[in-house]
Formats: structure tokens, sequence, C-alpha cells
């Protein structure tokens, strides 16, 4: 064997650091759901519910006065809806794609986040299913985006990307959804066993299902997480792939181009792990998680962001050169507008938000320190909200007839919508923080450092 | 603490009478092709550049796997990173072998026949890109590229038998960072450039990740391939288990998807916006005899290993594993071959006497170039710092 496999050029580092007995794991864990809650969550809480408030307000008046009260004209007749629904679809795929394909990657790092990830997926798909749902106009009709056999025998149009986005969404959400509820089943039952009030012991006991830790319940546990991990796995691809079909099947110059389903899945996981690492940074601070939610941890999701930033950089250089290279005027009059045209600061801030941001995170000084990872995680945030505002409008306003060429601006209930939707997307988080376990226990238990010490050489899988 | 014992394994010239006859063989029918360019009217570059490409694709799929594994501090792959840097260190053949395709331009590329240009706007248009000086200083600097990351790989592994120092293991680590950034940017451009252009009006964003595709597939079987023919004659049987099978055929699996994906939506976007200048590429391989072709890329290179590598009993059978794997690599063929021959035979085609000849000429170059370079060094990184964590490792 080789001599070296301890040095430190090449050692594997340890994930969970500080007092790594199972009884601390699960206490720190469990601490938000039996003490009072600090200050700031009650503060927090607040701002989210009255966002909340403001959304459904925006919404009751967007549904009394009709879609005119946003900015949308002719031609630009997809604006902020459309942006945020992508955006927030976009947020939503860190957290399957850290429980799904890195666990099928063996990346053993992946317990100390997971959890969370997938509870902002779920909120994050959330926040996004609204903005179709209120941009159809007739909210009342809504269940007609489904299939729904009717005496009219009225079907939508099979044949369309947005049906198919109905249906990608909703698999999405649902097998979400379940993946994050098999996974909590062993740590609900936790709670359960922890409880200190009667209605927590009885909401806790209903939801972990009965489960009693047995090896016949870990077999069945196993087995399902593992074919949720598969199911999941192509549908990390498949939700953001049909969304870029959205602009992609279409001839509009900008949106007609065949890299657009893996660039917008490149670009969907940019910006869910973005959102991981702002909320993380900021939460396990306030709920003293530092020792399982290591810097290593950080660093690593800082890398992931650098990788798919640079891919998200490749996809808007090749676009660029393949209008070029194509000699096609119209195409490359797209493109150029993007950059010098009357949206020349909306594509400048993309730029440097998904493209020059990210590349500072070759930096092991900005990827390992909080505070300026959360910076530039900010960047990234907003750059992807650009990004999706340049795409769609950009090549919106200037549509095939220069006579009918216009500028989009959003109004004021444009823009507060998509501020109460973070109130809605904050307070779901919140009241996850508080109640359930942000951290999986069960997993993070299985890579602990004590429990390989016979296996020096898979102590949990990260690596220097 | 379980130890596994680590001895190195070296093929001592046991397979030097095999690569004789590769050598050979590829002697033969080089001069065999070079007798008959002349004498027929088919002058075989459209299947001389697929065969080139072929072989390229899977060099290029292993310079990319050993970046990944690097890059990514990967454990398992330890034991099997050797036969990828045995096929990555094939880039000097591949520059070789790119001669008679630049002096074979003239047969090959539409752009670089000035009368033609002469009465084609687009092409006058895209004459600052597709020009020969320029294309030649590209494809130069893209080997330059290959050529450096993959020594530098290469060395650094081969060193470490040697020393077992492990700065040298981070030293790969470091290069891996920039190396994937070159790569991404070389092999798509490459793919634009060598192929895409034979098409001169057609252009899609998607194509460079298409070839890398095919590459980071083609790649996998061949080293499947490979471990499991030494396997055969008693080499690495104690080091490359069911459980490396199992994960090499797991990555298979997952670029079979990946390939489909990546091919079906740069199908499906040109299929359903229709426009004509980006339908004419699908047009010539949807018609006439390439339909079949098509077909059996959508059925061949996709369904039957989606449905048979699907569990992991198959993946884990060795005889199984080998059958699917050479499958996916002769549809890698196909791909390629479907890739260039329709735009230059629209109606179909019959391989002629040299295209037989230019095939068996650059496999056995191939196989000889790969045979030596196994017989010259360990069978695997034996020294690497990680290389008990990769034997050790199993699939729970």
């Amino acid at each position: 064997m080789s001599k070296y496999s301890e040095h430190p050029a090449v050692a594997r580092t340890v994930l969970v650091k500080g007092d790594t007995s199972y009884e601390a794991i699960t206490e720190i864990v469990h601490r938000p759901a039996i003490t009072k809650p600090p200050k700031w969550w009650h503060i927090g809480l607040s701002a989210g519910i009255t966002g909340i408030a403001l959304l459904f307000s925006m919404i009751g008046y967007l549904l009394f006065e009709g879609v005119g009260v946003w900015g949308l004209n002719n031609p630009v007749g997809w604006g902020y809806a459309i942006v945020n629904f992508v955006f927030w679809v976009g947020i939503g795929h860190a957290g399957t794609l850290i429980s799904a394909i890195l666990f099928l990657f063996r990346q053993n790092w992946r317990t100390s986040i997971n959890r969370f990830a997938e509870a902002m997926t779920i909120f994050a798909v959330i926040c996004a299913l609204i903005f179709p749902g209120i941009h159809i106009g007739r909210v009342w009709a809504a269940h007609w985006l489904f299939p729904i056999p009717n005496q009219m025998a009225m079907w939508p149009n099979f044949r369309s990307p947005l049906l198919w986005d109905v249906f990608a969404v909703s698999t999405y959400f649902t097998v979400s959804l379940l993946f994050w509820f098999v996974g909590l089943v062993p740590d609900l039952a936790t709670f359960r066993d922890r409880a200190k009030t009667k209605i927590s012991k009885f909401v806790y006991g209903i939801f972990s299902l009965g489960w009693r830790g047995s090896s016949r319940h870990w077999l069945h546990y196993e087995k399902a997480y593992l074919l949720l991990a598969a199911l999941a796995t192509p549908l990390v691809l498949s939700v953001h792939s049909i969304v870029s079909f959205d602009f992609a099947v279409s001839q509009v110059p900008g949106w007609h181009t065949t890299i657009f389903p893996p660039y917008f899945v490149a670009g969907a996981i940019f910006s869910g792990f973005a959102m991981v690492v702002t909320l993380m940074v900021v939460a396990r601070k306030l709920f003293g998680l530092e020792s399982m939610i290591t810097d290593r941890h950080l660093e690593i999701m800082n890398m992931i962001i650098l990788a798919t930033g640079t891919m998200v950089g490749y996809a808007y250089a090749m676009e660029f050169f393949v209008a070029w290279y194509s000699g096609n005027v119209v195409e490359q009059y797209a493109f150029v507008n993007r950059a010098f045209g009357p949206y020349w600061w909306a594509y400048w801030i993309m730029v440097s938000c998904n493209v020059i941001s990210p590349q500072l995170f070759w930096f092991k000084k900005i990827r390992t320190t909080p505070w300026l990872m959360f910076v530039v995680t900010i960047f990234v945030n907003i750059g992807m909200w650009f990004e999706r505002f340049v795409i769609t409008v950009t090549s919106l306003s200037r549509d095939f007839l220069p006579s009918s060429w216009g500028y989009y601006s959003p109004t004021w209930v444009d823009v507060m919508t998509f501020v109460g939707s973070f109130g809605l997307f904050f307070t779901l988080l919140l009241l996850f923080m508080k109640f359930l376990p942000m951290i999986a226990i069960s997993e993070i238990k299985a890579v602990l450092p004590h429990d390989h010490a016979d296996h020096e050489t898979n102590k949990g899988g990260s690596n220097e | 603490m379980k130890s596994v014992e680590v001895k190195a394994e070296q093929l001592s010239g046991r397979f030097s009478k095999f690569t004789q006859i590769h050598v050979a063989v590829a002697a033969i029918f080089g001069l065999v092709s070079l007798v008959l360019v002349n004498s027929q009217a088919n002058h075989g570059l459209p299947m001389y550049l697929s065969v080139f490409m072929f072989f390229l694709t899977i060099t290029l799929g292993g310079l990319f796997w050993v970046t990944i594994f690097h890059l990514t501090r990967s454990g398992w792959s330890v034991v099997v990173r050797r036969l990828f840097e045995h096929l990555m260190n094939r880039v000097g053949l591949m520059a070789l072998l790119f001669i008679p395709i630049v002096l074979g331009l003239h047969g090959l590329y539409e752009w670089t026949h000035e009368a033609h240009v002469m009465h084609d706007h687009l092409l006058q248009v895209k004459a600052p890109y597709l020009n020969q000086p320029f294309f030649i200083v590209r494809s130069i600097v893209y080997f330059i590229v290959w050529f450096v990351l993959a020594r530098g790989f290469f060395n650094d592994s081969t060193q470490q038998d040697i020393n077992g120092d492990p700065l040298l293991t981070a030293r790969s680590q470091k290069r891996s960072t920039y190396g994937i950034l070159l790569y991404a940017i070389t092999i798509s451009f490459a793919g634009i450039d060598w192929i895409m252009t034979l098409t001169p009006h057609w252009y899609s964003t998607m194509f460079g990740v298409y070839i890398f595709a095919g590459a980071a597939l083609s790649s996998l079987c061949m080293v499947s391939l490979l471990a499991l023919f030494l396997r055969r004659n008693g080499f690495l049987s104690t080091v490359i288990s069911v459980e490396h099978y199992h994960d090499l055929g797991k990555l298979i699996y997952g670029f079979v998807i990946f390939w489909a994906y990546i091919g079906f939506s740069q199908y499906f976007l040109i299929w359903y916006a229709n426009i004509p200048e980006e339908t004419m590429f699908y047009l010539s391989r949807n018609t006439a005899a390439w339909k079949a072709v098509s077909l059996m890329l959508v059925f061949g290179h996709f369904l039957v290993p989606f449905v048979l590598f699907m569990s992991r009993h198959m993946k884990r059978n060795r005889v199984i594993h080998a059958c699917i794997a050479a499958w996916i690599l002769l549809m890698h063929a196909i791909d390629m071959v479907w890739l260039v021959l329709p735009t230059f035979y629209p109606n179909g085609y019959m391989p002629t006497v040299l295209d037989i000849a230019i095939i068996i000429a650059l496999a056995a170059a191939y196989g000889a170039a790969v045979w030596k370079g196994l017989d010259t060094v360990a069978l695997f990184a034996h020294q690497d710092p990680r290389v008990d964590e990769s034997m050790r490792f199993e699939n729970v």
C-alpha cells in the first residue's frame, strides 16, 4: 500500500468537526425545535408574512383589474412573470442535484447540506408555480392547463412546450417532495421521541409513519431512497430542458438555439447552488452548525458554482460565436442588440454577475471566507435573474416587424409581486428551520470520522 | 485496518508479437490505401475523416476522464486511470494521422474552393473564419493543447510509479483545473472546424457538446474492453474488480443517456422550428438510405443499451459488459460515419475496398500504438496515494 495516503496533499478531510458523538449531533440539530425561537426569527417571520400579504394583495389586484396592470405590451408579451418563474424553478434545482446526482456519485459531503437544499428546492418551486398560474389571464380556468376529460372534448395543445412544462414541473415538485419526505422520516421519529409537548409528539408521530428504526425499516428506507434518487436524476435535467424548450422551439432569434437545454440546466444548478450558499452561510452561523456545515462544505459548493458558472459562460460565448459564424444577419442582430441595444445594462449586469463574479472562486481565500462567498453568491443570484430577463425581453422587444418594436418596463405591480414571492419563500424557510431537522441526522451519522476508524480511506469522501 | 497488497503489474513484452502484427497490418493496409487512392475515382477522404474522428474522440475521451478524475480527486478510479492515460497519450499519433486531412482539405471542405466561394455570398461572409491558413493554425493549436495536457498527466503519473510522490498527484490536480477549460474550448472548436464546416452553411450551438458526448462515452467503452481483454490474459485480475466494472458500467449508462439527450435536443429544436437553413443537415440524413442509419442510431446507440444496461446484474457480468461496450463502440463508429458521409453522398453509400483498407489501417495503427504504450509502463498506477482506496472500494 502507498505510504503517502495520509500525506496532506492528498488526504481526505474530515466531514464533521468538533464533538462528533451521536448525542451531540442530535442535540444540535434538535435544539431549535424545542427552544424558544430567537428574536431575529420573529422579525424575519413577520417580514416574510408581510411579503406574503404583499404577494397576495398584488395577485388580488391583478385578478380584479386584469393583466393590464403589468408592464406587458405588444410585442413583449412575456415579462416579469415568466422571468420570475424561470428564476425560481432554476433555484429549485440545487436540492435534487445534491440529493440525487451527488448521491449516485457517492459524494458523502452532501449529507450536511442535502436536507436544507431539498427544502429550499420545494419552497422555490412553490414560488415558481404561482407565476404561470396567474399569467394565464383567466385564473378561474387554471385547471384547463391539465388534460382533464370534459364534455366539450377540449384539450390543451399537446404539441406545446408550455403544456410539457405543466407535466415537468408538477412531476418535479411531486418527486422532490417525496424524496424530501422519505429522507425526513427517520429524523421525524427522532423529533417525536424527543418531543416535549403532547401536540408536537402527536404531529411528529403522524409524519414519522410509525418509524421504530428496525432493520426492516432501514432496509425499505434505503431501497426507497435509492429508487427515488434514480428517478429524480433525469428530472434534474428534464425540467429545465423543457423550460428552455418554451423559448428554443420558437423561431425567435436569441431564443432558438440548440444549446439551450444543457445551458439552462447548467444555469439552474448554478443559481440553485448560489442560493444554497447564500442561505447556508447565514443559517449555519445563526444556528451554530459550523461543526457540521464546515468551511470545506461551502468551499466545495463554491467550486461547483465556479464550474457551472463557467459552463454558462461557455454557452454565452458559443451563442455569440455561432451567431457570428452563421452569417445570418437576423441572428447576429439579436446578439448585438442584447449587448449594445436598449437593454445593454441588463446584459452587462448578467455577464458581470454570472461569468465574471464566480471566477473569483479560483482564489481559495474567497471561496473559503464566508462573507466573501456571501457577496459573490448574491451577485450570482442577481445575475441569474437578469439572464432570464435578457433572454425573455430583449428578443421579444425587437421582433420580426421593426414597426412594432417597443421597450418593456415593469410596473410597480410587477416589482411588488416579485418582492412578495420572496416573502413566501422566506416564510416557508423560517418555518422549516424552526420545526424540522435542518441537517439529515441519520445520514450525517454515517459519515462521522469514528464510524470509519477501521476504514481509513473511506472517511466520508471529501478531499483536499 | 484492512490492508491490501498492491503489486505492480507489467505486460513485459507479453503482447509484443501481437503489437508487431498490428504494425504490419497497419503498414500493409496503409500502402494498399495509398495505391488505391490514385487508382479509384473515389478518394476515400470522407471515410478517412470518419475513422479519424472515431479514434480522435476515443483519445480525447481518455484525456477528459483523466482530467475529471484529478479534478474531482476521485478515489475509485485510480486502478483504471492508467488505461485512460494510454488512450489520452495517442494524441501524437492522431496529430500524425491528421496530415492526410490537411493534404486533402480540398477534397473535404467546400469552403476551400475559391471558385465556389465566389458564387456563394454566405461563404464570402464566413471567409474570415473559414480559410485555409486560419483553419490549419487552429488545428495546430488544438493538438498542442492536447499534447501538452496529455504529456503532463502521463509524465506525472508514470513518474509516480517510481517514487510515489504525492505532490505529483497534487500537481496533476492543479493541471486539471485549467486543463478542463482548455479541453472544453478545444474539443468544441475542433468538432466545429473538422465536422460542422463540412456543411458550411449549417450551424448549431450544440455541436461541440455532441462531439464531447461521443468522446466521453466511447473512451469508457474502450477502457472497459481493454481491461476485460487484459483480464482474460491474466493481467489486473486482482486489481480491477467487479466493482470497478460496475462503476464503469454506470458511467457508460449515464453517458448513453447524455449522448441521447444532447442528440435529441439538437434534432428536436431544429425539427420543431423547421427553418430551412438548419433543417438541411437532418434532411440529408433523414431521407434516402441514410434514414435507416439515423434510426439505427436512435435504437442502437440509445434504446438498446438504455434497456439492456439498466440492471446492476448486466453491468457486473463481464461477458455482457464486454458485449454492450463493443456494441456501443460500433454505434459510435456509425455515428461518426453518419456525421460525415451524408454530406458527400446524399443518396446513400456503399463502402469501397479503399474505405475498408483505410478502416483496417487506422485501427491497426491505433491498436499498435496502444499496445506499445501499455508495454512501456506499469499497467496501473500502483504508487498512487489513493490506490488502496481504489482497490478496496465496494458498491454498497
